[in-house]
C-alpha cells in the first residue's frame, strides 16, 4: 500500500473490506503453499474470511484481525491436509510444484517445495511464515500459537533439515 | 544468509506468484456456496474501497477516469448500516436525525461544495449495473447492503479536517476520498 492509502485509512478506521483488499491475495498464496492447489487454497481463504467476518465485532484492532486471519488460513490448511490422509477423501489436484502439475514453477523450485513437504508440518509452517510472509519470530509465534522460543528452534532445525534434503538430491 | 534460505525464499515466492489475484468470490463456489453476509461484505468492500466507484459512471464505462489535480476531490461520507463493520455503528442504520446533523455539519464547512445524498436504493441500483456481469455477487446482495452516503466536492487540502470533524458524529461509518483512491489505483495499475 502506498503512502496515500495509509493516510486515507488510519488504523482506527480499519474495516473488514480493507483487510480483505490488502491481504486476500497474500493469504491465498500462503494457503497455496500449504495445500498445493489453487482451488483448495481459495476455499480455505474464503472460509477464513467468513470466520473473520463473523467475529469482526469482537476483534478490537486490525492487528488482531490479521493474526486471526493468518491463523485461520493455517488451521484450515491443516484440516485439508488431515482429510487428505483419509482413504476415499484423498483425491485432489496435484500440487503446483509436482511434476504432474501444468503450472510452470521451474525445476529448482520444484525440488525445494518437494523437500519442504518432507519436513514435519510444524517446521514447514514455520518456514513458510518466516520466509514467505516474512513474519517476525513474534508474529510467527502468534500465528502458530506456540512460544517464540519454539519458533526459533523449529525454524533453525527446519532450515538445517531442508539443507540436508537438498544436498541429498544433488 | 545461507543458500538454503535463499533457495527457500525464491521457491516460496516463485510458487506463490503463480496466483496473481485474490479469489473474486463472485463465481458460485464449487464446494459450498458463498453465504450472504460475506458476499455482502465483499460487495461493500469493492464499492467502498474505491475498487469500484459508484460516484462516477464514466469509470464503469471507460474503465479510466482522468481527474486533473486542480479539480476538487470527491468525498463520500458513508453512513452506518446494519452490516457496517465499524463498531460505532452498533449494527444499526443511521437515523433521520443523525443524517440531518451530518448533512448540516458537512454543508457548513467552507471548503465543501455540492453536497448530495445517495440513498441505499440508488446505491444498490448503480451497484447492480456495475456488477451485471457478476451474477454471484448480485444473487448474494440485497438492497440495503450497499450503504447510503453523502457526497460532496471538497478542496483536497481540507480532507484531514473534514475527517476530523465528521468521523465522530453518530451515524457516520467512514469517510472516503474517492478521487485519491482512484488516482492511487490508476497509478498502481500503471506500474
Amino acid at each position: 500500500m502506498n503512502a496515500d492509502t495509509v493516510l486515507l485509512h488510519p488504523p482506527d478506521e480499519s474495516t473488514f473490506s480493507e483487510l480483505y483488499r490488502e491481504h486476500a491475495l497474500g493469504l491465498t498464496r500462503l494457503a497455496l503453499l500449504m495445500v498445493g492447489d489453487r482451488q483448495t487454497a481459495e476455499d480455505v481463504v474464503q472460509e477464513a474470511f467468513l470466520g473473520l467476518y463473523r467475529r469482526w465485532r469482537s476483534l478490537r484492532d486490525r492487528d488482531k484481525a490479521l493474526v486471526y486471519a493468518r491463523s485461520a488460513v493455517l488451521n484450515g490448511s491443516r484440516s485439508v491436509l488431515r482429510r487428505r490422509r483419509l482413504p476415499l477423501l484423498g483425491a485432489h489436484l496435484p500440487p503446483v510444484w509436482s511434476a504432474e502439475s501444468e503450472v510452470m514453477v521451474g525445476e529448482d523450485r520444484r525440488q525445494v517445495l518437494a523437500a519442504l513437504q518432507r519436513l514435519s508440518s510444524r517446521q514447514r509452517e514455520a518456514l513458510i511464515l518466516r520466509y514467505f510472509l516474512e513474519l517476525s519470530e513474534e508474529e510467527t509465534a502468534a500465528t502458530m500459537r506456540v512460544s517464540r522460543g519454539t519458533v526459533k528452534s523449529t525454524t533453525s532445525r527446519g532450515v538445517a533439515a531442508l539443507g540436508r534434503l537438498l544436498e541429498e538430491q544433488q | 544468509m545461507n543458500s538454503t534460505e535463499e533457495r527457500l525464499r525464491d521457491a516460496l515466492h516463485g510458487v506463490a506468484r503463480t496466483i496473481d489475484a485474490p479469489p473474486s468470490f463472485t463465481a458460485p463456489a464449487r464446494r459450498f456456496s458463498l453465504t450472504r453476509p460475506l458476499a455482502a461484505a465483499i460487495a461493500v468492500a469493492a464499492v467502498v474501497s474505491g475498487a469500484v466507484s459508484l460516484i462516477d459512471e464514466r469509470s464503469s464505462t471507460t474503465g479510466q477516469v482522468f481527474a486533473p489535480p486542480a479539480e476538487p476531490h470527491r468525498v463520500a461520507v458513508y453512513l452506518c448500516t446494519g452490516n457496517s463493520a465499524n463498531e460505532r455503528c452498533k449494527g444499526r442504520d443511521s437515523t433521520e436525525r443523525q443524517r440531518q446533523a451530518i448533512f448540516d455539519k458537512l454543508s457548513s464547512l467552507p471548503q465543501v461544495k455540492n453536497v448530495t445524498y445517495e440513498s441505499k436504493r440508488a446505491a444498490y441500483e448503480r451497484f447492480r449495473q456495475l456488477f451485471s456481469d457478476k451474477p454471484g455477487f448480485l444473487a448474494a446482495t440485497k438492497e440495503g447492503d450497499i450503504p447510503d452516503s453523502f457526497r460532496a466536492e471538497v478542496e483536497p487540502g481540507a480532507i484531514p479536517e473534514i475527517k476530523d470533524t465528521l468521523t465522530d458524529l453518530s451515524g457516520v461509518d467512514r469517510i472516503v476520498d474517492e478521487t485519491a483512491i482512484r488516482e492511487a489505483a490508476r497509478d498502481a495499475s500503471r506500474n
